[in-house]
């Protein structure tokens, strides 16, 4: 069945996060086949940044979430997504931030609060994951922040050394 | 969102999960090779996806095909238009048990009929392989005349076939 779940637009003290347009497209490519994606397996060709771009505009309609772009004033600065499908075992979690020099402002930390709210509360899912390469110590400590613990039981995604991170609705710090 | 159009054997809707597991199935075997395929069942959810997201970015995308008198997922046809393209691609794909029987030019016929009076867009162009014959046989059966070729980043060279102005009534 499809999910007739509106794509929600979430605001929080500094950010807009939106349902991605055409227009952020070469933002989010220009990172996908950038030196940042290490820990994504890249960097990655234009035509895989196009797949996973649609693809979480569609896990909207197919599952009901997806991915979201961060707007800080109108600029498009990064993406958070909630994606299931197949692939993931369970509703995952994930960030990203296009440019080096947003790093360190909170933004991800803050984005990435407002859809795990949303995705712990709104959509009313009880637990959520993040699944993370054991040697991003970023991604971890922002995991940790938003109350995440190690759950070394999950299953984890097919061919993906990954540690999971899960979150629980009613236990956010 | 994607809407539902019919023809006379034929509704052509939004993906559903029986359309992803069809296609998934379609895509292991070697009747996917003028697709890229064979591919994996992630590749087969990627491309689904890939699709699905392209009409809320585009306004216009790729119709899951079933066959109204036995509810089976038969293929997909529609609207191919990534980053990377031009203009949008009018692409079919019938999986190999629903082969021959006409299903890809009647839903062909129905979606250009639909791209041209409902969405408004000119004519549009289908990108062949030379070496697949039966797809050619369909661009020549709704019309389409060969109007050049291809290439793409990868090299690869294909026939660019354009339709009919107006679809093919």
């Amino acid at each position: 069945m499809t999910h007739p779940t509106a794509i929600p637009t979430l605001v929080t003290g500094r950010l807009t996060l939106c349902p991605p347009v055409m227009a952020d497209f070469d933002a989010y490519a220009a990172f996908v086949t950038g030196p940042r994606t290490t820990w994504m397996g890249g960097p990655h060709t234009r035509q895989t940044a196009w797949a996973w771009f649609c693809n979480d505009v569609a896990q909207w309609h197919l599952c009901g979430m997806g991915g979201l772009i961060i707007r800080s004033a109108d600029t498009a600065i990064g993406q958070v997504s909630l994606t299931h499908g197949p692939q993931f075992p369970e509703p995952e979690l994930g960030w990203m931030l296009f440019d080096p020099t947003t790093e360190g402002t909170g933004y991800a930390t803050e984005a990435a609060t407002a859809l795990r709210d949303w995705a712990l509360g709104p959509r009313g899912l009880s637990t959520i994951v993040s699944y993370i390469d054991p040697a991003n110590a970023p991604s971890i400590r922002l995991a940790e922040r938003l109350g995440a613990t190690r759950d070394e039981s999950a299953p984890t995604p097919a061919n993906m050394p990954t540690l999971v991170y899960r979150y629980h609705a009613g236990a956010r710090p | 969102m994607t809407p539902i159009l019919h023809s006379a054997r034929l509704a052509l809707g939004p993906a559903t999960m029986p359309h992803f597991e069809a296609f998934a199935a379609f895509t292991a075997t070697e009747g996917s090779r003028f697709l890229g395929g064979p591919g994996s069942r992630r590749d087969a959810w990627e491309s689904v996806c890939t699709h699905a997201g392209q009409w809320t970015l585009r306004g216009y995308g790729t119709f899951w095909l079933t066959d109204r008198a036995t509810d089976a997922p038969v293929g997909r046809v529609g609207l191919w238009h990534p980053d990377w393209l031009p203009e949008p691609e009018l692409s079919w794909v019938i999986y190999t048990a629903h082969t021959r029987k006409g299903f890809a030019t009647e839903a062909a016929a129905t979606v250009l009929d639909w791209a041209h009076h409902a969405v408004g867009l000119p004519p549009l162009m289908s990108l062949i392989d030379p070496a697949n014959a039966a797809s050619i046989a369909v661009a020549e059966r709704l019309g389409a005349s060969l109007e050049g070729a291809h290439r793409y980043d990868s090299g690869r060279e294909v026939g660019l076939w354009r339709h009919l102005p107006g679809g093919i009534r």
